[in-house]
């Protein structure tokens, strides 16, 4: 695991930036790769079978045409790029649904401490982030995911940096809102239930 | 740059992933002026560490990289590397005819060393409680769903069918893909059913007799029947694993 990304991070700066990727070795790059490209997935598809489905195929993708990639540098970027199009091209087979950007309004800041997400059961953040709207989903997820940095973001989604920035700023605006409203009703139901 | 710029950029940074460039040290510079942006800039990245740590912990299907790997296709290659390759091939293929006498001697010895492998193998996914592909009380669900995943669709023996269904799982050994339905017997235990291509263990011909193997508290049994080979396994001993053969 640590092989390959010593080589991707000693390619961005040595001479050999732009060498061929065909021999870069399969195994380990779906070794140092699988798990953030299923856990973008699952945010994206919300369903961890179409999000084991999106991640065997970014890879099935890679093996069939990643030796078209020159840049050794680009391979993250291709793999988290190419997984997010299928997932597009599959949901444009599904619906039509077009979403759209929420007004700064209605997303009146709420407070979440971090204490108390620290404290909160990994389903519930699951499930909040799985509650926003796709354009704010995708670029959480990676930001959260810490495998990109915002620049890099924005060129895997393939839309502006200061689009970019404005959609994590409203997508964490809906994560908190999300979570506290879960943190509000767990404390209601908590009050309800009979004591003794 | 005021204050509001300031936090829509830092909004977006993270100490470590993200380069301090001229706009974030301009932005950290704003918000340190500051001490109520100060504190909104500790608790925003404590948050997005809490988040985030939540995030970078949610698993992976179990096997899901032994999915992958089984499955990648064979790779594009350019037309030096198919010659290199072709030759590399042929001095292969010399080597090989050389040793198919020997081969074609040892063909049985062969096999009966791949059984042992195989069944010790499938035996390991069974000893803890396998994750599984598909979770599903109805085989009529379970054969479909494997269908869909092009797995190899078992002929399930009757005194196996008679019980209920946990799910089913898509293994690999050796580049061949197993198919794994779990069912419910007494006890709370379970009975395990494999099926692989009779490629993966080619010695193992139709009509043979059963081959029973003990792998700690499991019994095998295996047997080929036309283009596939079953194993089932049970705890306990072979007459457990007999009760279920379809032919006793």
């Amino acid at each position: 695991m640590e092989v390959v990304r010593t080589n991707l991070l000693a390619a961005s700066t040595a001479p050999t930036y732009h060498r061929s990727v065909a021999g870069l070795d399969f195994e380990k790059l779906v070794e140092e790769y699988y798990l953030p490209l299923y856990r973008f997935g699952l945010s994206l598809s919300r369903r961890e079978s179409d999000a084991a489905d999106l991640t065997q195929q970014t890879f099935f993708l890679w093996a069939s045409k990643g030796h078209q990639l020159r840049d050794l540098s680009k391979v993250k970027t291709w793999l988290f790029t190419s997984l997010y199009r299928e997932f597009l091209g599959r949901k444009r087979q599904q619906d039509r649904f077009v979403e759209t950007e929420s007004s700064a309004e209605a997303l009146a800041a709420q407070s979440v401490p971090a204490t108390v997400v620290n404290q909160l059961d990994g389903d519930i953040v699951q499930r909040a982030l799985f509650s926003l709207e796709e354009i704010y989903r995708a670029p959480l997820a990676l930001f959260y995911l810490q495998q990109h940095s915002y620049k890099e973001i924005a060129a895997t989604l393939e839309v502006p940096i200061g689009t970019i920035m404005s959609r994590i700023s409203r997508g964490k605006a809906q994560l908190r809102k999300a979570l506290a409203d879960d943190v509000s009703l767990m404390s209601k139901t908590e009050e309800e239930q009979p004591h003794g | 740059m005021d204050e509001q710029q300031a936090r829509l950029i830092l909004e977006s940074y993270r100490p470590g992933v993200d380069l301090e460039d001229a706009e974030i040290v301009a932005a950290l510079e704003t918000a340190g002026r500051n001490p109520e942006s100060a504190r909104w800039l500790e608790e925003e990245q404590a948050f997005d560490r809490a988040i985030g740590e939540h995030i970078q912990s949610i698993p992976a299907p179990y096997g899901l990289k032994t999915r992958i790997l089984a499955r990648r296709p064979a790779p594009v290659t350019s037309r030096f590397a198919r010659l290199i390759l072709g030759l590399a091939g042929a001095v292969a293929l010399l080597f090989l005819l050389a040793q198919v006498a020997d081969l074609w001697r040892n063909r049985g010895a062969e096999s009966s060393n791949l059984l042992p492998a195989y069944a010790s193998e499938m035996v390991s996914f069974i000893k803890v409680a396998p994750s599984l592909d598909l979770v599903s009380p109805n085989l009529r669900a379970i054969m479909g769903w494997l269908e869909d995943e092009k797995a190899i669709p078992p002929h399930v023996p009757v005194k196996l069918a008679l019980l209920d269904p946990v799910g089913c799982r898509v293994l690999s050994f050796r580049q061949h893909d197993v198919t794994l339905i779990c069912f419910n017997r007494e006890s709370g235990k379970l009975a395990h059913l494999f099926v692989v291509d009779r490629a993966a263990l080619p010695g193992l011909k139709p009509g043979a007799a059963v081959v029973f193997q003990r792998e700690g508290e499991w019994m095998t049994a295996t047997w080929a029947e036309n283009d596939q080979v079953y194993m089932i396994a049970v705890q306990g001993d072979e007459a457990a694993a007999r009760r279920f053969l379809p032919r006793t």
